[in-house]
């Protein structure tokens, strides 16, 4: 089995003009022994992808409220996209090349997911006050 | 703050000794690397003649991690035993138990992690990687010297301009300018057309925005061909128990998760792990 842990957060590119925000992706694998993934020099931590940047929104402009559902979609579309991939694999298992030779059948699952609050909040949908583990509600 | 060789697994409390023991044992990176590949293939040590036999000899003697190993596909589980047992605090003996039952592990998986085939190339790559440990670059002058300018952040004009101006020697490291520089890092990393990027459009009602992401299957087998990662990857959850019986969680493969859904019959699998 290969528990993937991916990890996301929207961060700014500029701090005063311009506005760019990136949106990175990042995954890694846990078969590796957490000293070693988490060892900056280890490279165990790979890009996995950009995400689309919605467009600015206005604050407190109710005009947006069907941008902010067409972001919701579009966000779950891309996430689609990336993992559609372990669909399959996950399911039946893949045969993957491994360091030792071998070619265990592996399946890639997604396992964890390291995010801030904000970013559970905008990734999984829910109201900013909710929780993003358990059914308390907000 | 110790030291730990990064060839074998030997820890060094000081410099000096640190130093003596890569003169040593390691003063061949050619034979370091025919040591560290487990299953070497035969024709290459043979055809390298004596000398690298012998001087293997005290190399494998020293490094007990490597000799300990089964040197096979139990999956991590015995393997990391020794290693998992020194990282944690020496005064709390951890007590191996594999006590896989065993009809979960022949249930929906061949014995975690087992082998269903060889990697073909598996060999070549390994006599490859003895008998040029440098490539793609000439000599490990070359090696060095790109590894330098890369990591001192040395800008191109000013690369160009240490070829151009006679400073360096293009004939001895194999590369005379930036351009004939990127073309060999280009081939530095043989597996990286497993991280090729693709490229997205998703409309959001305003306009189209392009983004780029990677195939999630080809980086986790970008990870697990790594060779540098070989003798730590895990395949097979485990449960430890310390001297007192006491269950230890410490790493992923050690806590319930993994171990549920490993056991998990196929049809369920996919519904649980998400």
């Amino acid at each position: 089995m290969v528990p993937i842990i991916g990890m996301s957060d929207q961060t700014n590119l500029t701090n005063f003009s311009g506005d760019k925000k990136a949106w990175p992706v990042y995954m890694t694998i846990g078969n590796l022994p957490s000293t070693i993934r988490n060892r900056p020099g280890s490279m165990a931590i790979l890009l996995l992808g950009l995400l689309p940047i919605p467009p600015k929104l206005a604050k407190f402009c109710r005009a947006d409220k069907l941008q902010r559902l067409i972001n919701a979609d579009t966000l779950g579309g891309v996430f689609e996209l990336i993992i559609a991939p372990l669909n399959g694999a996950a399911r039946e298992g893949a045969p993957i090349d491994c360091a030792d030779a071998k070619i265990p059948r592996c399946f890639p699952i997604m396992s964890g997911w390291i995010a801030d609050h904000m970013e559970n909040v905008t990734l999984h949908g829910i109201k900013s006050n909710a929780c993003p583990k358990s059914e308390v509600p907000p | 703050m110790p030291v730990k060789c990064s060839f074998c697994r030997k820890r060094y409390e000081r410099a000096g000794a640190y130093e003596t023991h890569l003169r040593s044992a390691h003063a061949n990176l050619d034979i370091v690397l025919a040591s560290t590949i487990r299953n070497p293939p035969a024709d290459v040590l043979t055809d390298r003649g004596t000398d690298l036999s012998d001087a293997n000899e005290p190399i494998e003697h020293s490094d007990s991690d490597y000799e300990s190993d089964p040197a096979g596909d139990t999956a991590g589980s015995e393997r990391d035993a020794p290693d998992d047992t020194l990282r944690r605090e020496p005064e709390t003996e951890v007590l191996e138990d594999n006590t896989y039952p065993v009809a979960a592990e022949q249930e929906d998986y061949p014995g975690a992690g087992e082998a269903i085939g060889e990697v073909k190339e598996y060999k070549e790559e390994c006599r490859d990687l003895c008998e040029n440990p440098w490539a793609p670059f000439a000599s490990a002058q070359g090696f060095k010297l790109a590894s330098w300018f890369i990591e001192s952040k040395v800008s191109k004009t000013r690369i160009n301009d240490y070829f151009s101006n006679g400073i360096g020697n293009s004939t001895s490291v194999g590369y005379s300018s930036m351009h004939t520089l990127e073309n060999l890092l280009r081939h530095l990393d043989p597996y990286s057309p497993y991280l090729q990027w693709l490229e997205g459009h998703v409309e959001d009602g305003q306009r189209t925005l392009p983004f780029f992401y990677r195939n999630v299957l080809d980086c986790v087998r970008y990870l697990l061909r790594q060779i540098a990662y070989r003798d730590d990857l895990v395949y097979a959850p485990r449960r430890e128990y310390d001297q007192s019986g006491q269950r230890i969680y410490a790493e992923m493969h050690t806590a319930d998760w993994w171990w549920d859904v490993q056991v998990l019959p196929r049809s369920l699998f996919y519904v649980k792990a998400y």
